[in-house]
């Protein structure tokens, strides 16, 4: 199921709705999370908690919306628009919801609040480098998993705000007070009670998180935020952004700049505008197929499982599996369940944005999924291959040589057995002759 | 016999990577917002369309999508690309000013099989409907 909840603005409604579906797996778009113009609901953890223990990813495209006019602005630390954050909530929405509940009114002061009610949820993961970090992290132990793509930016802009020369300036409209960075932020877990003794937390809030969310029955085995080209062009003078007029090369010039702050911070604020687009890829144990029944297996008997998978491969019952079902070779390599997996994403593209550029924004994704899928063919044709050795035609090459080794064998077994019985005869003879 | 033909498993290629590295042969399903909503009068606009906005003349922004760019996936998406029962249409004068199927709900065809779609009326808890699709394995996968 899909869905773009437009920020959670009728949230009642919402779940009402969502309810009834009783959806496994929720793909949502435009999801606020503290924001003023959302009453300040996580709208994804209220979801989660409405449908039941749902898990919840969610990676950020806006921070720091305040709300107060519509579609919101952006916080005077501005909106870093690659400091892609990505995370899961594996513990169970009521636990979750509960903490986030015992989180006094405070809480909306301080910064990142979306970060720091999730932080008060369970462990807070930090991490510098989303390529691998969030893929396929097991996330049963109630984890929160976070992660920004480009420390780079994220450092730079801290930076900027560190030399922030007068702290209290926050009375400046739309402007607040210089922050520490946020890699610090994330570890005021225990905000609620530290906000007043610790000194660089900010007092104000500083708005909320806008993103993309994934709410799920079965269990969120990985996720990550898959770094999206930017349509928005940026000025360089004032680093206000023009949305891109949809040319070709002001396109590709926008997917470079965008690739460049990737790796390297010099051309971040180039893109510091609206939203850093995004996608957010997670994995998804869930029952969809059989294989399900082999990851149920493998978890109640997996010492059974691997003598099925031994004895199958080698050759002891042949077929034992059967083969159209999914080949279990990833019993012996992963300690998380592979079979039965999901990998879904949730996309959500620039609205006046040129088709060219939307097409182009889309690309990473849907080069992640044919990535997927060459792998899907790829154990297809092994299935294939499989399936031919386990089955050989009369005259095949593996059964002539089967047939060739049959041969080989008996003959050096007859060959001995001849030269045995030639033994034993001549030693009989030789007894008998001597009278021994 | 099996007994002879069995490790010659470990000498298939494909065997031995998969079995050495696991592959994952997941399903895919990709909900996204795609914004595909330029028809009508918008496709005149180089802001809504790009430079391409007449390339898909006679199709609906939907179908230039599904054709052009979904087409070489694996992905699939079940809903139609031509009806208005899930988009919004403005319409001037009964002209289609603006409008398009926005939300898709795409999974992959070659591991999963679509039993039943739905989409919402929409317009009460957001402005956008949402899609449904229930899904199981192919049956030969």
């Amino acid at each position: 199921m899909t869905w773009n909840v437009e920020r959670g603005y009728r949230l009642g409604s919402l779940i009402s709705e969502l309810v009834a579906e009783l959806p496994d797996l929720v793909f949502l778009q435009e999801v606020d999370c503290s924001c003023d113009r959302s009453f300040r609901n996580d709208v994804a953890g209220e979801l989660a908690l409405a449908l039941g223990d749902f898990h919840v990813a969610f990676a950020t495209e806006k921070d720091g919306v305040n709300g107060g006019g519509g579609n919101g602005g952006t916080s005077p630390r501005g909106a870093p628009a690659n400091a892609v954050a990505a995370f899961a909530v594996a513990a169970p929405a009521a636990a979750a919801a509960a903490a986030a509940a015992a989180v006094d009114s405070t809480a909306l002061a301080a910064p990142s609040s979306s970060f720091s009610q999730l932080s008060d949820r369970g462990t807070l993961v930090d991490s510098s480098n989303t390529e691998g970090l969030n893929h396929g992290v097991p996330a049963d132990d109630a984890s929160v998993i976070a992660a920004n793509d480009s420390k780079e930016v994220d450092d730079e802009s801290c930076e900027k705000r560190i030399e922030c020369p007068d702290p209290k300036r926050a009375a400046t409209p739309g402007e607040g007070p210089c922050v520490e960075p946020s890699e610090k932020l994330f570890e005021t877990s225990s905000f609620t009670s530290s906000a007043s003794s610790a000194p660089h937390v900010r007092l104000t809030h500083q708005g909320g998180v806008e993103g993309l969310a994934v709410l799920s029955r079965y269990p969120i085995r990985g996720v990550r935020a898959l770094q999206l080209p930017n349509t928005y062009k940026a000025s360089p003078s004032n680093g206000s952004h023009d949305k891109d007029l949809s040319s070709n090369g002001d396109t590709s010039r926008d997917e470079a700049s965008n690739n460049g702050s990737s790796s390297g911070s010099s051309s971040s604020s180039g893109s510091a505008g609206g939203k850093a687009r995004v996608a957010l890829r997670v994995e998804v144990a869930t029952p969809v197929s059989d294989a399900s029944l082999l990851c149920s297996c493998r978890v109640c008997r997996k010492e059974e499982a691997d003598k099925e998978l031994v004895s199958y491969l080698f050759g002891i019952r042949k077929c034992a599996l059967p083969i159209p079902r999914p080949f279990p070779i990833s019993f012996t390599s992963s300690p998380s369940c592979q079979l039965g997996l999901v990998v879904g994403y949730s996309v959500h593209l620039d609205a006046f944005a040129g088709r060219t550029a939307r097409v182009h924004q889309l690309q990473p994704v849907l080069e992640d999924a044919a990535i997927t899928v060459i792998g899907l063919i790829d154990s297809v044709k092994i299935r294939q291959s499989l399936r031919k050795l386990c089955k050989p035609a009369l005259f095949s090459r593996a059964h002539l040589t089967d047939m060739l080794l049959y041969f080989l064998i008996a003959c050096i077994y007859s060959s001995a057995l001849v030269r045995t019985f030639g033994c034993i005869c001549l030693a009989i003879f030789f007894f008998r002759a001597t009278g021994v | 016999m099996g007994v002879f033909v069995s490790p010659f498993f470990f000498f298939v290629p494909q065997v031995f990577e998969a079995v050495s590295a696991g592959q994952l042969r997941p399903h895919i399903i990709l909900g996204a917002d795609l914004n595909t909503h330029n028809h009508g009068i918008a496709r005149l606009s180089r802001k809504m369309s790009g430079n391409e906005g007449f390339s898909g003349f006679g199709k609906t922004e939907a179908q230039w999508w599904d054709e052009v760019v979904f087409a070489n996936t694996a992905l699939r998406d079940p809903f139609d690309k031509q009806g208005d029962s899930h988009n919004t249409w403005i319409h001037v004068a009964g002209i289609p000013v603006w409008g398009g199927k926005i939300d898709w709900l795409l999974y992959s065809e070659k591991t999963l099989v679509c039993d039943a779609s739905f989409i919402s009326q929409g317009g009460t808890s957001s402005d956008h409907p949402y899609l449904r699709v229930d899904l199981r394995s192919t049956p030969d996968v």
